[in-house]
């Protein structure tokens, strides 16, 4: 092939994608403010110079708030997709041997599938208590089936690849095929999954945290933000934009990078 | 399978769907024009926390008071506003010189609006069964020293005591000393009787309650025809209906925030007063820093009451340096005894040996008022080297680890119950404070009724309470009302909390508008639902048939099987789940009052003290014959929870679906067609809904067109009875907030199928033929690129069923959704379980449905299914 | 004289900077079928869509079409017009030719509805003629079905129906008998042949198949990296070829069949003994349980040291199925597969992989063969796996050198990527994988399908010097009767999963004795040029 196409939704995904991680990265060590002190005298200032988005209703610094809670929501978000790899090596060892396990796996997939996600994570939260560690486990428990799925219909279709039979023609073994050469040939196709759960981790943190289910305060945290907001609309309206748009951006731009990556997984040898 | 049978297939399982909403308004808008008498008189009353059930001699729920207090039920006597004891329906009493013998003169004609007439018979059988042993009330040992209760004549009670009580005519002004009829009482909870102007009409479960006049009432009847209580939990949602005009008052409106908009509007008039609340920073003196009295007063003078009053609660709210309500008559200003100050509180922490601070916990209750005090008191304990994590729990976690199990350091919260500061004496109570001088202060004024020396006993213990700095005390909570200014009468200002709409009514330029939102007949079962469902059922019966046919009867038993397990499997995994759920359903029932014995009654009544397993049998024994059990809040069944609520959810998951394939189907196919600009732009706007989280969009979209722009209401569901187009109307909204998102993923799917069908070989061959651009995509690509959406259709159904539980909370709908989220709240755990059960139900039929369905539409699978 | 029909004259094809077709020129009569060979990559397909104006939308058209003396317009509204009414179109592939979700009747049918105004059921009716016409008849509701109910060949006789529904002067087939097996290959062609005759249209028959030529057209052109080398009367070129290029090609073609079996006193190296592998079926009756699938029926079979043997036979026949269980890479319901001399099925541990080393296999894909991220050093290394102890890191390097050299390519090629090999190379790659443990059989599944003309012919001389150098015998699977004419001694036919004859090459294809070879043999057109 000549000139390759322009890959202009990698590009743009990458940079949304690597802002807010920056952002996520340097929060802890610096923010224009402390995003946790408060100012009673100086709550719900409008946006100025001093401070770009304003301050909430106890006169926190809302830009420095938005860079902490992207901390929260890359966090969550990240982690609960490492989670989701559990899904993986279930879906390689289904692929692997047809039968019993590849139905035990399916099946058990299906029930999680069937599982109301948002109903359980609020369950769930009901045991665990709510926290960012609740929300972690209760969005990446969602994310195994998955990924597992994935991983599955991805092998399934590698296992038919004349290479998979020349492979035990040499004697090796279906888990030493799968770890040799299924996942390596699957890695394109779960890094593009993983920026699709990523995404969907942001929001979800976002609802379980509107919800009051995810990071507890101080920390701040994009939903909560939105929550606390809600009944400050008509005082600060920009209150209520501010962690949406942060939120908007971020999923965007983890949703443009999975279209880019897979884009340039798909194109042709 | 013949072309002409798929087909019909196809139609009758879309009618199906589509009739749904659809016959609903034939049934209704005949029903909703005929209900309404002009000129009726009607009132909306938001409030914020729906009562569990409707008897408050059985549950110390203070919203059972609030809606039901004076209006449907009365007690024999009631409160003043300062909190001092009125006649009601005993029009006065003596008691004797010793204390012990009250005897009280009742009023005459009254009568229960079951039609039995109330005498010293009836007064006698409500003492008694409140005060009887096994009896669930929750205020049964304010009774104690009740020895018997005589009726000497109709007109006559005499209460014999076996010790003096001082206490005990503010006893009788509780909700839980109410007159109940003999006839009617155990029915109580569900439809509740009094003597009340008001008469109980219905109750929608997680929306409102409606009252209609009296007309028998004994003294001046009510204005208003009809009154309902409608139940926002949400503060937001409470701003938008009152502004959107949803509701005509709101009852201790939950944003302070917001008040002033209000107070500055001439559309409505607003209240600001106090309440019976004490709002402290709760102490565990169990824990060792917080057992020493100088760490406690450091704490004291750490706090900076202005600051959390203005940062909080927006400058609502009275400060206060003990245990009780400044609008007492007995009540002293001890807010001078800990002035803020940083410098002094470190001195003490030092002299207490903890010159560098110590680090604590803060666990905080649901409510804005602890969350946001919390966010402040934290930054100010840090200030005094007092490191405070916080820590957010639900009622259920609050009750269970900081009031039940005393595991926590500090937390914030209100104690609204009246005259509770007997709560100190007590060494079981949360703050483990026990002091044998208060003991004994509270011990005398239990035994003293005169009120010279009540009010001197009262003084000395708001002032050791302040002494020993027991709990930081903050605030008196605020009592914030705002209403219609054409609606006057309407009475907040009380002891018990109670929205009195006994003398309620409009000025002449009263609004009728929204009375189309009533019927005058109660919710009655739909017969168009019924036919809707019926036709549904025999549609599913019809793919049934025919995938039988066509894939043979050991198909259709292996599906079924896998479906059989698989619920199975998930009863026994909810099970667990809800098992190992902290929290005991009883305790949050009972809340801050109620003792253990009427707590072990409660428990044996839900059958809650039977082992796990046996539990477990039990619910699966009931499901398989279709009883799902009985909610433990609302003592109904749950199945007919479950059947109300999906009158909201499925025609919103259907609207929304509808909404969303129409909008998803323009996008893809102008996608596919269109090259260049037109395309890019499609594809901006999928990513824009992709990313866009659904309840943000349900934020900005009622600000702008219910807040802003009137055109709909910001929430809230009338009913399908109140007419189709009403209904629908409300929840309009909601649907486009959750469509957006959901046609983004379909348009996305859409485009990408439509895009790879247009690749394949047989659009090359179709072009031979001689196929345009128009042939092409609509015969040969859009056909064929259906089959991925269907599925994607059947996930998103589903999904909806369940997952607009967010948006639901935005627009504050009652929903299925809303219904598990109260529920897990709650802990109404039999609700948890068996509507989860549902939704996962419901999940894998559609699912197997959407399967049957598109393998029957797709021929190519067939093959792979057929023989 | 009849009338030039198509005239195309310095046609030219580009995609950006590559120049696809380069100054065609050609002419078909009515008629007449003119005959377009080539190479695969040759721009043939490109020459055939190009005339339709089928081209993805980067493509740059040059020069002129002309059909009965007009010229083709470059506007698509008036293609539209003349694609279906005056030129038909067949394609390759039979299987995702025809819309899936459309019953055929209704596909033929909207060639007639979108060139005339017609009633429903007048176009059902001129469907119905068509299909008749390609011969789809008698069945009852032939219309109503839908793709995936027809097999192979019908579909593509479906294809031409639609392609002939309108009675174009001009039909265009592009590849129309390469998927097929070579039953259904010859009704097609013989399909072609009396549309062509009865209804004097013109014909391009697009192939590389020039034995189908040879039987089917009137001239030939041959076409090499865009261009046409040689055109002329069909004899004549095949015959005598003025082109170097023409000349390679047919003598590719025609491969001479192997010689006389050697003498097979050689010890049998793999012994298949009554052979048996089912596929359950999906139950359909919750009371009877469905009959399962026997893809390979009690086969036996035994192959002898250095000996080459083929096992013919159309797909779906069994072969693959057969070599899975050869290969253990399935088990057999009943039988016994014996590796010299020991029971290979119920091997365990140690003498699993022994034996394993005695049998390799090289695959049908050449694409699908190799991991694409492992490099040739490490490909052909894999079977290593079966020795105890693995090779020193320069013992390997080594042996996979030696084996690369012996299949004709470089020691050099050892640290390449599968992706930077052509077809062929790839396919002697997979043969030097094969021979790395130095087996006594090496079984080919389809092995050489995938590749051209004049590959093939190249790796079929490697094999057969390779089978001579190392004594290794071959199981060589494959449909296409040329190749194992050219390689095989003995060959095996199997049919429904039995073997229904087996003999020497040479007794078996002089004079078949079973029904189905005979047709089999019957249906192989050949190319005898001497």
């Amino acid at each position: 092939m000549s000139a390759a196409p322009r890959n202009s939704s990698l590009i743009a995904g990458a940079l949304l994608t690597g802002l807010f991680v920056a952002v996520a990265l340097i929060a802890p060590y610096w923010t224009p403010f402390d995003p946790r002190a408060l100012s009673i005298a100086g709550k719900l200032l409008p946006p100025s110079a001093h401070h770009w988005f304003g301050t909430d209703q106890l006169g926190r610094d809302v830009l420095s708030m938005i860079m902490a809670g992207a901390r929260t929501s890359v966090g969550v978000a990240a982690l609960s997709v490492l989670i989701g790899l559990l899904g993986v090596p279930l879906g390689l060892l289904a692929a692997a041997h047809s039968g019993g396990i590849d139905e035990l796996v399916t099946r058990g997939n299906d029930l999680v599938f069937a599982f109301p996600a948002l109903l359980l994570a609020i369950l769930l939260t009901s045991v665990l208590g709510p926290g960012a560690i609740t929300a972690i486990i209760a969005i990446g428990i969602f994310n195994i089936p998955v990924f597992a799925r994935v991983t599955r219909a991805g092998a399934l279709q590698l296992w038919t690849r004349d290479y998979a039979s020349a492979a035990r023609v040499a004697g090796k073994g279906r888990w030493r095929i799968s770890r040799e050469h299924i996942l390596p040939n699957l890695a394109g196709l779960l890094i593009v999954q993983g920026t699709i759960q990523f995404s969907l981790g942001v929001i979800a943190e976002a609802g379980l945290s509107y919800v009051g289910l995810s990071a507890q305060p101080p920390t701040p945290s994009w939903g909560r933000m939105l929550n606390e907001a809600q009944t400050l609309t008509a005082l600060a309206p920009s209150l209520a934009l501010f962690p949406g748009f942060a939120i908007l951006l971020f999923v965007m731009g983890l949703n443009l990078l999975g279209e880019g990556l897979r884009r340039r997984t798909e194109r042709p040898e | 399978m013949s072309r002409p049978a798929r087909c019909a297939v196809l139609l009758l399982s879309i009618a199906a769907l589509m009739s749904l909403p659809a016959r609903g308004a034939q049934g209704n808008s005949i029903g909703g024009a005929q209900g309404n008498p002009a000129g009726a008189q009607r009132a909306i009353i938001g409030m914020q926390l729906e009562p569990p059930m409707l008897d408050p001699t059985a549950n110390p729920a203070a919203a059972i008071s609030e809606v039901l207090y004076g209006n449907v039920y009365e007690g024999l006597v009631q409160f003043g506003a300062d909190g001092s004891v009125l006649p009601k329906l005993a029009l006065s009493w003596e008691v004797a010189g010793d204390g012990l013998t009250y005897v009280f003169h009742l009023r005459g004609g009254v009568r229960f609006h079951d039609g039995s007439s109330f005498d010293a018979a009836a007064a006698k059988f409500s003492l008694d069964r409140a005060a009887a042993p096994g009896s669930l009330n929750p205020q049964r040992s304010r009774f104690d020293a009740i020895r018997a209760v005589e009726a000497v004549d109709p007109l006559t009670l005499k209460l014999r005591l076996s010790r003096r009580s001082g206490g005990l005519l503010q006893s009788l002004a509780f909700g839980s000393a109410v007159m109940v009829s003999p006839q009617s009482a155990a029915n109580n909870a569900r439809q509740p009787v009094g003597t009340g102007p008001f008469r109980f009409l219905r109750w929608r479960r997680g929306d409102s309650i409606t009252l209609e006049r009296n007309p028998d009432f004994a003294g001046t009847p009510a204005a208003l025809n009809q009154v309902t209580f409608k139940f926002i939990a949400d503060p937001s949602a409470a701003f938008a209906a009152l502004m959107a005009g949803d509701v005509d008052a709101f009852a201790n409106y939950p944003a302070p925030e917001s008040f002033a908009k209000f107070a500055a509007d001439p559309r409505f008039a607003v209240f600001a007063g106090t309440t019976e609340m004490e709002t402290v920073l709760a102490l565990n003196e169990r824990v060792a820093p917080l057992g020493n009295v100088l760490v406690r007063r450091a704490i004291s003078h750490a706090l900076d009451r202005g600051a959390i009053i203005d940062g909080a609660m927006y400058g609502f709210g009275t400060p206060i340096g003990s245990h009780f309500p400044p609008r007492n008559p007995a009540y002293v200003d001890l807010t001078g005894m800990y002035p803020h100050d940083v410098a002094k509180a470190r001195g003490l922490m030092a002299a207490a040996g903890y010159p560098h601070g110590f680090s604590m916990t803060l666990k905080l209750p649901p409510p804005s008022y602890a969350r946001r005090s919390g966010e402040i008191v934290a930054a100010q304990l840090a200030q005094i080297g007092i490191r405070v994590s916080i820590q957010d729990l639900e009622w259920a976690q609050w009750l269970d680890q900081v009031y039940a199990r005393h595991q926590f350091d500090m937390s914030i919260v209100g104690h609204a119950e009246p005259l509770d500061y007997d709560i100190y004496a007590r060494d079981d109570y949360y703050f483990g404070y026990s002091n044998a001088e208060f003991k004994a202060l509270i011990a005398a004024l239990d035994d003293s009724v005169e009120p010279e020396r009540r009010r001197d006993l009262l003084q000395r213990i708001q002032r050791k309470l302040s002494l020993d700095a027991v709990n930081g005390f903050l605030f008196q909570y605020p009592r914030l009302d705002i209403w219609n200014a054409h609606l006057q009468g309407i009475g907040f200002d009380n002891v018990l909390g109670v929205v009195d709409v006994s003398r309620a009514r409009y000025d002449g330029a009263a609004t009728t508008a929204r009375d189309a939102e009533f019927s005058a007949a109660g919710a009655k079962p739909l017969p168009a639902y019924r036919m809707a469902f019926g036709v549904f059922a025999a549609g599913c019966l019809v793919l049934l048939g025919l995938a039988a046919h066509r894939f043979g009867s050991a198909f259709l038993a292996q599906r079924f099987a896998i479906l059989l397990a698989t619920l199975l499997v998930a009863t026994a995994v909810i099970f667990v789940i809800v098992q190992v759920i902290p929290g005991d359903p009883v305790r949050y029932m009972m809340g801050l009052q109620g003792d253990a014995g009427t707590a072990d009654a409660l428990r044996r009544e839900l059958g809650l003290d039977a082992a796990p397993l046996q539990r477990y049998v039990a619910w699966i024994a009931g499901l398989v014959h279709g009883d799902f059990g009985t909610s433990y809040t609302y003592r109904i069944p749950v199945r007919a929870l479950v059947i109300e609520r999906l009158q909201v959810s499925l025609p919103l998951a259907m609207y929304t679906l509808l909404l969303s394939t129409l909008l998803a189907l323009g996008l893809g196919l102008f996608a596919a067609a269109r090259r260049g600009y037109g395309a890019d732009l499609v594809g901006g706007m999928i990513q824009l809904g992709l990313a866009v989280p659904n309840f943000w969009l349900g934020m900005l979209l009622a600000l702008l067109f219910a807040v802003e722009l009137h055109w709909v209401s910001a929430g809230g569901f009338p009913g399908w009875e109140a007419g189709f187009w009403p209904a629908l109307k409300a929840l309009t909204l909601p649907a486009i907030a959750l469509s957006l998102p959901q046609a983004a993923i379909l348009a996305r799917v859409l485009r990408g199928a439509l895009i790879d069908a247009l690749h394949e070989d047989y659009i090359r061959t179709a072009r031979a033929k001689g196929a345009g651009r128009r042939q092409l995509l609509w015969r040969h690509a859009l056909p064929n690129a259906m089959v991925p959406v269907l599925t994607i259709l059947g996930l998103q159904f589903s999904f909806l069923l369940a997952g607009a539980v967010i948006i639901e909370n935005v627009f504050f709908l009652p929903g299925l959704g809303r219904l598990v989220f109260q529920a897990i709240v709650q802990r109404d755990l039999i609700v948890v379980q068996s509507v989860v059960l549902i939704l996962v139900f419901a999940v894998v039929v559609v699912s197997f449905l959407v399967e049957l369905a598109y393998v029957l539409v797709n021929p190519r699978l067939r093959a792979t299914y057929g023989p | 004289m009849t009338a030039q029909l198509l005239q195309i004259e310095g046609l030219g094809v580009a995609i950006g900077a590559t120049r696809i077709v380069k100054n065609l020129s050609l002419e078909v009569r009515a008629g007449e079928i003119l005959g377009l060979a080539g190479a695969s990559g040759s721009g043939k397909s490109m020459t055939a869509l190009a005339i339709m104006q089928l081209l993805p939308q980067a493509a740059v058209i040059t020069g002129t079409v002309r059909l009965r003396g007009a010229t083709l317009s470059r506007s698509e509204d008036e293609m539209l017009e003349v694609r279906g009414r005056d030129l038909g179109m067949v394609f390759q592939e039979p299987m995702t030719a025809l819309n899936p979700l459309m019953r055929i009747g209704d596909q033929v049918a909207e060639t007639l509805r979108l060139h005339r105004a017609m009633s429903a059921s007048e176009a059902r009716h001129a469907a119905r003629e068509a299909l008749d016409l390609v011969g789809l008849t008698g069945e009852q509701g032939a219309l109503d079905r839908f793709p995936y109910e027809l097999s192979g060949g019908q579909r593509q006789r479906v294809a031409i129906a639609m392609a002939v529904v309108m009675a174009p002067p001009l039909l265009i087939a592009d590849e129309p008998t390469t998927a097929l097996d070579v039953i259904a290959q010859a009704q097609v062609l013989s399909v072609l042949r009396e549309l062509v005759r009865t209804r004097n249209m013109g014909l391009v028959l697009i192939t590389h198949d020039l034995a189908v030529l040879k039987q089917l057209a009137d001239r030939v052109a041959i076409m090499h990296l865009g261009e046409i080398v040689e055109q002329g009367l069909t004899a004549e070129v095949l015959l005598r070829p003025r082109q170097p290029y023409t000349a390679a090609l047919v003598a590719a073609a025609s491969i001479s069949p192997k010689g006389a079996a050697r003498p097979s006193n050689a010890a049998a190296v793999l012994q298949v003994c009554g052979i048996t592998r089912e596929y359950p079926r999906k139950r359909r009756s919750l009371w009877h349980a469905a009959a399962p699938l026997r893809a390979v029926d009690d086969v036996s079979l035994c192959i002898h040291a250095g000996e080459t043997v083929g096992l013919v036979g159309e797909s779906g026949a069994g072969k693959s199925s057969l070599l899975r269980v050869i290969l253990a890479l399935e088990r057999a319901q009943s039988g016994q597969v014996r590796l010299l001399g020991e029971d290979f099925s119920a091997a365990k541990g140690a003498d699993r992989y022994r034996l394993r080393r005695a049998i390799q296999a090289v695959f049908q894909d050449p694409y699908g063969s190799f991991d694409p991220r492992w490099t040739v050093e490490r490909l052909i290394g894999e079977p290593f796996f079966l020795l105890g102890t693995p090779p020193s890191p320069l013992e390997r390097r080594r042996r996979v050198a030696a084996a690369l050299e012996q299949v004709g390519l470089s020691a050099a090629d050892a640290r390449r990527l599968p992706r930077e090999f052509s077809g062929g190379e790839r396919q002697r790659i997979a043969i030097a994988r094969a021979l790395i443990t130095e087996p006594a059989v090496i079984a080919f599944d389809e092995a050489l399908s995938a590749l051209d003309v004049l590959l093939r012919e190249q790796v079929l001389k490697l094999l057969a010097e390779l089978a001579q150098r190392l004594n290794v015998a071959y199981l060589f699977v494959s449909h296409d009767l040329h190749v194992v004419r050219a390689l095989a001694e003995r060959v095996y036919v199997m049919q429904n999963g039995r073997i229904v004859e087996e003999g020497s090459t040479e007794t078996l294809f002089g004079s078949p004795r079973h029904a189905y070879t005979q047709a089999l043999v019957a249906a192989t057109l050949k190319l005898q040029v001497k």
